[in-house]
């Protein structure tokens, strides 16, 4: 299982939540995310079944370009956009 | 005592730009080029926010609420933070911003010239938990820190509504229909929409846009369209005719075809504001590229939403914001063609 940390602001407030989540690859990760739990996290951050050029996805603290990236067991994942949505 | 130097007179009297857009309406669509706010100051110039940074530590001052030795504070995404860095490290006094930690590389730069104090908040917390450690950091040592609050202080829209709406207004020989702004703290639309609407006699039609998914890279604009988030006082949504919601892939695709089509041909100047052309030329281009913000790609990407939306007329006069200048954002891949 890998942890995926959830943006505050899918959350609401400023509260982040962590969920855990079956997946070898970043792709069946938010997939299976979305089947458990609905699909507005896969749907921020998937586009035509790849990363969106905004969003940037960390396993690990390492920034991942593709989908296919492997997710080791018990890895941390962080989904971040490219820019910051305050003023 | 900082050595820090920018031109405060600068602020103000920005160009309006003629721009075209892929729109069906034979409308007249400008642009207000805000990076003409303390243009000469490295990492793309200011931005739209110059002006609420002066119009609120110029009122503080006024007010007796700013006095030298306290030290001004404040959580920003970046202009906020790099405008209020610059004007109050001139003016004398320490600063501390602070901001998540993906904010754009440009911005952190600015701040940092400037000699302000950086505190970084972890992004993935979202924007609130940025104005949360802000309270935090005051409410330790109230008494030493000023922090001018662009998300409830009245200077903020104040400022929009005697400057940018008078300078659109008289740019347009009054003949402005339709202004369009992005939704951040809302002190530009409501401002200038207040103002627009007075000049106009409610002629002009006042359209705010907020991001359209809450995972968006539109830098400067607050997603509020669902959900349960810090509402700012600052944004009056009475001003507005109409809301307009704008998807990050949009903004970046206009910003884009904004660069592309003034490759090769010249940015028309509709009105210099208060620079010459000379000047004009030589900052409204980046290595000879028209590069604009993320915001600003929103823009016209809300311009050309009303026109699909049937909202415009031939012979309409639609002004939209180039919020700041597309440099600042080198490290997002918006321009890879020209990075
Ligand atoms: C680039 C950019 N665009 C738009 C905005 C939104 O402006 P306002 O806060 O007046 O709503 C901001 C605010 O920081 C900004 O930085």
């Amino acid at each position: 299982m890998a942890t995926i940390k959830l943006p505050a602001v899918l959350v609401g407030g400023s509260a982040t939540s962590e969920v855990d989540v079956a997946g070898d690859t970043v792709r069946e990760l938010f997939e299976n995310h979305a089947d458990e739990h609905g699909p507005e996290l896969k749907d921020s951050v998937l586009e035509d079944g790849e990363i969106k050029e905004f969003i940037n996805v960390y396993v690990e603290g390492t920034p991942v370009e593709s989908v296919t990236a492997e997710v080791p067991e018990d890895a941390q994942v962080r989904v971040i956009p490219a820019a910051s949505g305050g003023r | 005592m900082s050595d820090y130097v920018v031109d405060e007179s600068t602020i103000f009297e920005t160009p309006l730009v003629e721009l075209d857009l892929d729109i069906e309406a034979d409308a007249d669509v400008y642009a207000k080029v805000e990076w003409f706010n303390l243009y000469d100051a490295p990492h793309g110039g200011g931005s739209v926010k110059s002006r609420i940074a002066k119009g609120m530590l110029d009122g503080a001052e006024e007010r007796g609420d700013l006095e030298p030795g306290v030290t001004v504070i404040e959580p920003t995404s970046g202009n906020t933070g790099s405008e209020i860095a610059r004007l109050a490290a001139v003016r004398g006094y320490d600063v501390e911003i602070v901001m998540p930690d993906n904010a754009a590389g440009g911005k952190v730069e600015a701040v940092r010239d400037a000699g302000a104090e950086i505190h970084f908040v972890d992004a993935n917390r979202g924007y609130d938990a940025v104005i949360e450690r802000c309270e935090a950091i005051i409410a330790a040592d109230p008494d030493a820190y000023f922090r001018p609050n662009q998300y409830e202080n009245p200077d903020n829209p104040g400022t929009h509504e005697r400057t940018t709406a008078r300078e659109i207004y008289e740019a347009t020989d009054g003949e402005v229909t339709h202004f369009v702004a992005g939704v951040g703290t809302g002190g530009t639309i409501t401002g200038t929409g207040r103002g627009l609407t007075d000049l106009t006699d409610g002629a002009a039609e006042i359209v705010g846009f907020e991001p359209d998914e809450p995972l968006h890279a539109i830098d400067g604009l607050k997603y509020l369209k669902t959900g349960d988030h810090y509402h700012p006082d600052t944004y009056d949504e009475s001003v507005l005719d109409r809301t307009a919601y704008v998807t990050t892939a949009d903004a970046y695709d206009q910003a884009r075809a904004l660069r592309e089509r003034y490759l090769d041909d010249a940015v028309p100047i509709a009105d210099p504001g208060q620079h010459d052309e000379e000047t004009i030329r030589e900052h409204l281009r980046v290595d000879d590229q028209f590069v604009v913000g993320t915001s600003a790609g929103g823009g016209a990407a809300a311009v050309v939403g009303l026109d699909e939306a049937g909202e415009l007329d031939d012979g309409d006069t639609v002004v939209f914001m180039l919020c700041d200048r597309g440099d600042k954002y080198a490290d997002i891949p918006l321009w890879e063609e020209y990075l």
